[in-house]
């Protein structure tokens, strides 16, 4: 069984935050919700959402410094609901990262589809063109091979940082462990599977993850590892 | 308050039903409320940009939930107080 999807819902007029949640819960969504900017971050930072529906008009951080906040460390789809039918509300929100918007007032149908819109667009490439990729403290500069965390570099072996690499570069998706041998060691590698736990202990060791509620280096269960969001 | 039948339909179908919407409506009556008073603090500051906002708030939350009449009047009064788009000088 898959598990559900998550979309978080960043807005704060209670009826309409309860009516985007809804509509999602409705198309199968598990749907977390938040009232500011802030919590929303924390949110996001906490759940890994892969849809993030964020109004424009959001009291203390708004939601464009939100989205723009929000790019450092997640590739969520991000559907911003904007209050004026103005070119600069869409354009500051386009330019912060966002995917779409939907003006406000906006009928269900409209809105519905504008989700399935985006959700059948491919997954945009992980966040900087330098291709650095950021979870929280942690950053990982592939082309370097160097992982730094909270400022100071990692000492990874090569077979610790090609794990690292290959769940940090698609880091929506769940890698069983077959997929993480083959990435890592190659096709023609036949052995225990087992030795891939190993080699996440030892990686979630140095990244300071603990196992049991892993920031990083996520379990799917009956699946194998993905990628978290990072503390 | 009167809402559009055939929009709450729609939003009934959207939620998951009927009993969903009443819940989302309850909230929604509470909004209006903090709308309400909100234009009126509006009003009494005399700013024209608040009573703006005020009224687009007011809209934008009737014109979700189907309360066709209350957006009408709360686009009027928007309109009433949204500056005129300045013409190139010749």
């Amino acid at each position: 069984m898959t598990s559900p999807r998550r979309a978080l819902v960043v807005e704060d007029t209670p009826s309409a935050r309860m009516l985007v949640a809804a509509l999602l819960t409705q198309q199968g969504f598990d749907v977390s919700t938040a009232q500011d900017g802030d919590s929303g971050l924390a949110r996001a930072r906490a759940e890994d959402p892969e849809l993030v529906v964020l109004d424009v008009g959001l009291p203390g951080l708004d939601g464009v410094s939100a989205c723009r906040a929000l790019r450092e460390f997640s590739d969520a789809y991000v559907l911003m609901l904007t209050a004026q039918d103005s070119e600069l509300d869409k354009v500051l929100g386009l330019n912060a990262g966002a995917d779409d918007y939907v003006t406000k007032p906006f009928s269900t149908p409209e809105f519905l589809a504008r989700v399935g819109a985006l959700l059948r667009r491919p997954r945009r490439a992980p966040v900087r063109e330098d291709d650095t990729r950021r979870f929280g403290a942690l950053v990982i500069h592939p082309g370097a091979r160097e992982a730094v965390l909270d400022g100071e570099i990692l000492d990874l072996t090569r077979t610790e940082f090609d794990l690292l690499n290959t769940l940090s570069g698609q880091p929506r998706l769940a890698f069983s462990r077959a997929q993480l041998i083959e990435e890592v060691w190659g096709p023609n590698w036949f052995g225990d599977h087992h030795l891939i736990e190993v080699h996440v202990s030892n990686l979630r060791r140095k990244l300071g993850d603990d196992p049991r509620r892993p920031a990083y280096v996520r379990t799917v269960r009956g699946i194998g590892y993905r990628m978290g969001a990072g503390r | 308050v009167s809402f559009d039948d055939a929009h709450l339909e729609a939003l009934a179908a959207g939620v998951g039903g009927r009993s969903a919407l009443n819940a989302l409506l309850a909230v929604y009556r509470e909004d209006l409320e903090r709308q309400v008073a909100r234009l009126r603090e509006a009003f009494k500051s005399g700013e024209p940009e608040a009573i703006r906002l005020a009224a687009h708030a007011l809209r934008s939350g009737a014109a979700t939930f189907g309360a066709t009449h209350l957006a009408g009047a709360a686009r009027e009064l928007e309109a009433l107080f949204t500056p005129a788009p300045s013409r190139p000088r010749p």
